[in-house]
């Protein structure tokens, strides 16, 4: 049996991952922490009656190797959708107006990281992994992508996705940024932060150096 | 332009920016990665059972799963 495993990370836009399954060998597994959405999200598909589908209910930064016959199940397809700080939907979101500030970023940079980093772990070679969040904040963002392309350097690549849905108007990433404190100071570089905020603006938030983005090698890709 | 230019400019042109004053939407970010298929692989296998041996896999929904197929 050919199997097509896909994890996938949120709860509301399974149901088109799901029905792309049904008349094939392939099964898509969805987990998230939140016990409630799981819930949310079996009532959901439930309608779908499919036989290709999982939930469940852990962390995904310790997701562990699941058993399929004799191996652990690698993933070819994984949408890895993580917890952020949200400022993307503050159009919609009007609670976020009074609990945001700049910190948020900070302290979500690091499970971000880790459950990045177990979705590629559970990859399947030749696999892909989407990561995606819906923050503007460049910490959650491209800092996490420049750690990863590090930490695994020469096991992933990139690819380029801003010409693959022609009409979808969309800017690319950011090559630089810098990092604004709790109070609203900013830093351009680690060296500027205070040793009272060593703790919570890591090294790995700011933009990759040249030295950095040369060693990755991206002129291979 | 300089080589190093050229990465600088591939490592955030490769990852997607959705803003909402252009579509009427919320905002999101998008990048793709994908897994080399590599003799690296050798060095990720070799870290596999250290990982395994970290969790107890024995219940978890994939063996039902298992049993329906």
């Amino acid at each position: 049996m050919n199997l097509i495993p896909f994890l996938v990370n949120l709860s509301s836009h399974e149901s088109p991952f799901i029905n792309f399954f049904f008349h094939s060998d392939g099964f898509v597994i969805a987990n998230d922490v939140d016990n409630k959405r799981c819930y949310t999200l079996v009532h959901q598909v439930k309608r779908l009656e499919s036989p290709c589908f999982a939930i469940i209910n852990h962390d995904a930064s310790n997701l562990p190797n699941l058993k399929f016959k004799d191996g652990n199940i690698s993933f070819d397809r994984i949408l890895c959708d993580v917890p952020c700080s949200g400022d993307g939907t503050l159009r919609k979101n009007p609670d976020l107006w009074k609990k945001w500030n700049p910190g948020h970023a900070s302290s979500l940079q690091s499970i971000q990281l880790r459950i990045a980093t177990r979705g590629i772990q559970l990859l399947a070679p030749g696999g892909l992994m989407v990561y995606s969040t819906c923050s503007m904040n460049p910490i959650e963002n491209e800092s996490v992508v420049a750690q990863l392309l590090q930490t695994f350097q020469g096991q992933i690549s990139l690819v380029n996705i801003s010409d693959k849905l022609p009409g979808l108007q969309t800017i690319p990433g950011l090559n630089k940024w810098c990092i604004i404190g709790k109070t609203q100071e900013i830093f351009n570089s680690f060296e500027e932060v205070p040793k009272t905020l060593q703790s919570t603006i890591r090294p790995n938030m700011f933009p990759p150096s040249n030295d950095v983005l040369e060693q990755l090698h991206l002129e291979r890709w | 332009m300089s080589n190093i230019y050229k990465n600088f400019l591939k490592f955030g042109f490769f990852s997607i920016r959705l803003l909402p004053h252009h579509q009427d939407t919320g905002a999101f970010f998008v990048a793709l990665f994908r897994k080399i298929d590599t003799s690296n692989q050798e060095e990720l296998s070799q870290k596999r059972p250290a990982e395994e041996n970290t969790f107890n896999e024995e219940g978890y929904i994939i063996n039902e799963f298992e049993r329906k197929i």
